[in-house]
C-alpha cells in the first residue's frame, strides 16, 4: 500500500524532480566554472586568502534554489490534490488516513533530502579538490540553512496548499513567511550553527500541521 | 485524525514564536531611530573633552565647561586631530605642552582603535596565513600557504592542497619547545600585506597562556608573552602602530584592556572600567599626549580621557542614550520580543524582556478577548487562552486568531 | 441488516438550512436512488456519508461504523464514486489500475480490463485526455475491480451522454443484481434510473419527500387530468400533489385511486369533468412531486 502511494507521488512529481535534477546540476556546474574563472583571473592564492580573510563564500548561489525547489514540490504533489478535491479519493483509500498524509509528506521530504544530499555532496567535492576541509566545511554550514530552508518551505506550503479555505491559507503565509525569512538572514558561513536546533525544531513542527489542515478538509470547511 | 487539538496548539506554538519576532521587528522597523552622539576629542590644549555636534551651518563646537568655539579655536584646541588642517593654514604650534611637535611625530604617535561585541563572537573558518616578517623587502607578501591550527599546526600548500609537513613539523616542535600546549583555543591576526610591518599572530593554548608566533627569515619565532600568568585572557586585537610601542589589547574575562607592549611583552591596563565585550563597542583615538576611548552600550556612550604614557584616567565624561519611540513603545506594548541578537555574528534568537509595565497591556489584552469569546467558549478554554496572551501579548492573539475554530 | 443508517442529520450551510432532522437508511443488496433537483443537498448527504462533511448534528452508519472514523477495512468495502467521475487524471490507463489494485485484497484485474475493452483508448491514455464518458468508464471499471459491498455513487449521470448514460446504468445493474451489491447513489437526471434503484429517496428542500420502492412509485402515483368548473384548491389535503391549471385543464398527481381523487377534487364543491389517470415513466413521477420550479 505505502508503495503504491509512493508510486502515485511518483507519477505526480517525477518531471518536476527531473526538472530540479536538472537546475541543481546546471547550478553546481556554473559555481564551478565560476569557481574555476575566479580562481584563473585572481589566482588561488589570492581567492584563499579572500575566503579566509574576508567570510567569501563559494555557495551563494545556491541560496535560493532549494527554497524553490521546495515550494514547487509542494505545489506540484498537493495542487492535483486539491483540484476537483481528489484528496476525498487519496483519504478514502483503506489506509489509516494521518498514515496516508504522512506517507505522501515523507515522500516528498525524502525526495528533497535526496536531491539536496546529491548537491550537497558534489558541491563539498568539488569545492574539497582545492580547497582544505576547513573551507568545504564553512561552505556546508553556509549551505545548509538554505538546504533546510528548501525542507521548510515545502512543508510549510504543503500545509498551505492542504487547508481547504483560500482565506485560512492567506493567514497561515504570514507566519510561514516569518519561519521561512528566519531562514535566510546572515550571509556569513558558519552563522547559522547556533540557529540550527531552532530550524530543526521548525522543520519538525511544521511536518504535523498538515495533518491539521487534512483534519479540517474532512470536516468538509470550505 | 488523532492528537489534532496538539497539533493546534503546536501551529500556535510555532506562530506566537514567529509573532514574538516577526510584529515587534516591523513595529520596530517603523518607531526604531538611531542615537546620534556628538563627536567628543580629549584637547591636549585645555585638558576637556571637546564636543561637535550637528552638521552644516547648524554644527555646535564646545567643550565640557560649556564653552563655545568656533571652528577655527576649535582646530586650535585639538591640534592633534586637526593637525593636516592646522599644517595647510600654517598655524601649527612648533611646541605643546612644552613639547616640540612636528606633522611627522604626530602621525607617527597616531593610533586608531575600534572594538566590535561581534569580534569575539563570529564564526571562524580555523584557517590562517602567515606572513614573512622579515622577507628582506619592504613589501609583505602572501606565503602561498596557510595553516590551521587545532590539535596541532598544519601548514597547507595552496597550490596542492596538500599539508607541508616539513614546515608543519617545524612550527610544531618549536611550538611544543617554547611550552605550547594543544589544542590552540584561537590566533588573533592580521595577514592583510597592505601594512606596515607584520607580528604574526598570538595564539591562545589550551591552558589560557598567550604565545607570539611569527615567521622571521623562514623560521618560526615562537615566544610565551607571559600574560596568561597575570591574566586570564579572553581575547585579544593585533594593531599595528607606526611607533611599534605594543602589539596590540588584550582582554581578559572581565573585560578589562590591557596594551599589550612591544617587544617586552609587558601588559598595561588601560585607566577604563571593564568593557562588556558582548553589549558594547570601543573606540580609541590615541596621540602623543592622551588617548580619548569612547566606549557605546545601549546605555549610552562613555568618554575617557588617558595618559599616553601612564594610560592612567585623567578625565572622564557620559552621554545617556536617550529613549526613542521604539524604547517607550516597547516598554508599553511588548514585554516579551525575541530579537536575532546583533552581539554576535551567528544567528542566535535572543528573547529580550523590556517592563513589568507592558505586562499591563497584556493583561487588558487577555481580558478583551476573554469578554469577546466568554459566551462562545468553555470557560477553561477561555481561562487558558487568556493565560496565554497574558505571558505572550499581541503575538500570542494573532496566532490564536489565525487559527480558525472548530465549528 | 441496514448497510448504511443516517440519524437526525440537520446541517446549515452559514445560516441556509439545509436538512433538519433527516434520517434514513439503506437495507443490504439495495439499490437506492436519492433524487432530488439541484441544490437540494444530495451531495451534501454523500460527503457527510463519507466523512467529508461533519454536519451539525446527526449520524452516519456505515457498516455500523461511523462516519468520520470509518476503518480501512471498512473503506475497502465501500467504493466511491464523486461527482464528475473524479479520477487521479495524471494517470494513465494502466497506471491506474496498478495503483487501486494494491489497496484491495479483493482487486479484479479482469473486470476493469474487461469494461475498458470497449472504450477506444491505448492502456497508457492518460486519464486527462479522455472525453468525460470515457472517465466515467474507467471509473466504473475501478469500481468493479475494487468489488465493494457498497458502492456509493455521486451524480453519475452529469455529463455523460445518453449512450454511456445507458451504458453505465447497463452495467452497474447486472453487477449488482449478480453480486448483491448494496448500492447509494444520487442523480438529478432520471430518465433511465427506473431500470436501475430499487427504492427512491425524493429530497426537496430541506427535508425528505417521499422514501419508497420505485415499483411501488411506478405502480401507484398516476397523474390525473381534468377540467373544473371553478377553481380548485391546491392543497389536495395531502392526497394530491402539485395540483395546477394549465390553459383551460386541470393536472394533479396522486397515490389515490380515480375515485378517491374525485370525492377530493369535489370537496371544495367544484364539478370535475372528463378526469382521467395516467401511468408514469420515473421522471415523470418526479416532476410530479417535486413540482416543475
Amino acid at each position: 500500500m505505502y508503495r503504491s502511494l509512493i508510486f502515485k507521488e511518483w507519477i505526480k512529481t517525477r518531471r518536476f524532480i527531473l526538472l530540479s535534477g536538472v537546475a541543481f546540476a546546471a547550478l553546481i556546474a556554473y559555481i564551478f566554472l565560476w569557481l574555476a574563472q575566479t580562481s584563473g583571473s585572481m589566482g588561488i592564492v589570492n581567492l584563499w586568502e579572500t575566503i579566509i580573510s574576508k567570510e567569501f563564500s563559494l555557495v551563494g548561489h545556491v541560496k535560493y534554489l532549494p527554497l524553490a525547489v521546495g515550494l514547487l514540490l509542494a505545489v506540484v504533489q498537493l495542487a492535483p490534490e486539491m483540484q476537483s478535491k481528489r484528496l476525498k479519493l487519496t483519504l478514502h483509500l483503506p489506509m489509516n488516513e494521518t498514515r496516508i498524509i504522512c506517507t505522501m509528506l515523507g515522500y516528498g521530504l525524502a525526495t528533497l533530502l535526496m536531491l539536496f544530499t546529491l548537491a550537497t555532496l558534489a558541491l563539498v567535492a568539488g569545492i574539497s579538490v582545492h580547497f582544505s576541509r576547513e573551507i568545504a566545511l564553512s561552505n556546508f554550514l553556509t549551505a545548509l540553512p538554505w538546504f533546510l530552508g528548501g525542507l521548510q518551505a515545502y512543508l510549510l506550503c504543503a500545509w498551505i496548499c492542504l487547508e481547504p479555505v483560500w482565506r485560512q491559507r492567506i493567514f497561515y503565509a504570514i507566519p510561514a513567511a516569518c519561519v521561512l525569512f528566519s531562514f535566510y538572514g546572515s550571509a556569513s558561513p558558519g552563522a547559522y550553527v547556533a540557529y540550527l536546533p531552532f530550524m530543526l525544531f521548525f522543520i519538525a513542527a511544521s511536518f504535523f500541521f498538515s495533518l491539521h489542515a487534512a483534519a479540517r478538509f474532512k470536516d468538509g470547511e470550505q | 485524525m488523532k492528537s489534532r487539538n496538539l497539533i493546534s496548539y503546536l501551529i500556535i506554538f510555532v506562530s506566537t514564536l514567529a509573532f514574538l519576532w516577526g510584529i515587534p521587528a516591523l513595529v520596530r522597523l517603523a518607531t526604531y531611530s538611531g542615537q546620534s552622539y556628538p563627536f567628543v576629542y580629549f584637547s591636549s590644549v585645555v585638558k576637556q573633552f571637546c564636543f561637535r555636534e550637528g552638521s552644516g551651518k547648524d554644527v555646535r563646537r564646545y567643550d565640557a565647561t560649556g564653552r563655545q568655539y568656533s571652528e577655527s579655536e576649535f582646530d586650535a584646541a585639538l591640534p592633534m586631530f586637526n593637525y593636516r588642517q592646522l599644517a595647510v593654514n600654517g598655524d601649527m604650534p612648533d611646541s605643546i605642552n612644552g613639547r616640540a611637535v612636528t606633522v611627522h611625530d604626530i602621525r607617527r604617535s597616531s593610533i586608531i582603535f575600534r572594538y566590535a561585541k561581534t569580534d569575539v563572537s563570529s564564526p571562524h573558518t580555523g584557517l590562517y596565513v602567515l606572513l614573512e616578517s622579515m622577507s628582506g623587502r619592504v613589501d609583505l607578501v602572501s606565503p602561498g600557504d596557510a595553516f590551521r591550527l587545532g590539535s596541532t599546526i598544519e601548514f597547507i600548500d595552496i597550490k596542492t592542497n596538500a599539508v607541508n609537513k616539513t614546515k608543519s613539523e617545524l612550527y610544531a616542535k618549536e611550538l611544543d619547545r617554547r611550552g605550547f600546549t594543544f589544542p590552540a583555543q584561537w590566533a588573533a591576526g592580521d595577514f592583510n600585506t597592505r601594512k606596515p610591518y607584520d607580528e604574526g599572530y598570538f595564539v591562545l593554548d589550551a591552558r589560557g597562556q598567550l604565545f607570539h608566533m611569527k615567521q622571521v627569515s623562514g623560521k618560526p619565532f615562537i615566544r610565551n608573552t607571559g600574560a596568561g600568568d597575570s591574566v586570564r585572557v579572553a581575547h585579544f586585537s593585533m594593531l599595528p602602530v607606526a611607533d611599534r610601542r605594543f602589539y596590540g589589547f588584550v582582554f581578559d574575562a572581565q573585560g578589562c584592556m590591557y596594551m599589550l607592549e612591544s617587544p617586552s611583552y609587558r601588559l598595561t591596563k588601560l585607566g577604563l572600567p571593564p568593557v562588556d565585550m558582548h553589549r558594547s563597542e570601543a573606540l580609541i583615538m590615541g596621540n602623543m599626549f592622551y588617548w580619548t576611548v569612547a566606549v557605546t552600550s545601549p546605555e549610552g556612550r562613555k568618554y575617557y580621557a588617558l595618559d599616553n604614557e601612564t594610560l592612567r584616567q585623567v578625565d572622564e565624561y557620559a552621554i545617556a542614550r536617550k529613549a526613542n519611540l521604539w524604547d517607550k513603545l516597547s516598554a508599553w506594548i511588548f514585554p516579551v520580543y525575541v530579537t536575532f541578537s546583533d552581539a554576535t555574528k551567528y544567528v542566535q534568537p535572543k528573547l529580550n524582556f523590556t517592563t513589568l509595565a507592558a505586562l499591563t497591556f497584556n493583561l487588558l489584552l487577555a481580558l478583551a478577548y476573554a469578554a469577546a469569546v466568554r459566551k462562545r467558549k468553555k470557560a477553561v478554554a477561555v481561562a487558558c487562552s487568556s493565560a496565554y496572551i497574558l505571558a505572550t501579548g499581541i503575538a500570542g492573539l494573532a496566532a490564536m486568531a489565525l487559527l480558525p475554530g472548530r465549528k | 441488516m441496514s448497510v448504511i443508517q443516517c440519524e437526525n442529520i440537520t446541517h446549515y450551510y452559514g445560516s441556509k438550512l439545509i436538512y433538519e432532522q433527516l434520517s434514513f437508511e439503506v437495507g443490504e443488496g439495495k439499490i437506492l436512488g436519492l433524487l432530488g433537483k439541484n441544490g437540494t443537498g444530495k451531495t451534501t448527504i454523500i460527503n457527510i456519508l463519507t466523512g467529508y462533511l461533519r454536519p451539525q448534528s446527526g449520524v452516519c452508519r456505515i457498516f455500523g461504523e461511523e462516519m468520520e472514523r470509518l476503518s480501512p477495512a471498512a473503506k475497502s468495502r465501500i467504493g466511491l464514486l464523486l461527482e464528475g467521475h473524479i479520477q487521479h487524471t495524471y494517470f494513465n490507463v494502466e497506471q491506474i489500475e496498478r495503483f487501486y489494485s494494491r489497496f484491495f485484497p479483493r482487486w479484479k484485474r479482469d473486470a476493469y480490463y474487461e469494461l475498458l475493452k470497449k472504450l477506444n483508448v491505448t492502456p497508457t491514455q492518460k486519464i486527462s485526455t479522455m472525453s468525460c464518458g470515457q472517465r466515467s468508464q474507467v471509473a466504473l471499471g475501478l469500481l468493479f475491480a475494487q468489488d465493494p459491498a457498497l458502492l456509493i455513487l455521486d451524480d453519475f449521470s452529469m455529463g455523460l451522454d445518453p449512450g454511456y448514460r445507458r451504458l453505465f446504468v447497463e452495467y452497474l445493474r447486472e453487477y449488482a443484481a449478480a453480486e448483491n451489491k448494496t448500492v447509494f447513489l444520487t442523480s438529478h437526471i432520471i430518465q433511465d434510473m427506473e431500470l436501475l434503484i430499487d427504492d427512491c429517496i425524493i429530497l426537496d428542500y430541506g427535508r425528505i419527500l417521499l422514501h419508497e420502492p420505485t415499483a411501488y412509485i411506478l405502480k401507484n402515483f398516476r397523474r390525473f387530468r381534468f377540467t373544473a368548473t371553478a377553481d380548485v384548491s391546491a392543497a389536495g389535503g395531502g392526497v394530491l400533489w402539485n395540483t395546477e391549471k394549465i390553459g383551460h385543464s386541470w393536472e394533479t398527481y396522486s397515490f389515490a385511486t380515480l375515485d378517491e381523487v374525485r370525492r377530493e377534487l369535489s370537496k371544495d364543491g367544484a364539478s370535475i369533468d372528463a378526469l382521467a389517470e395516467e401511468r408514469l415513466s420515473l421522471e415523470d413521477a418526479f416532476i410530479g412531486l417535486t413540482g416543475k420550479y
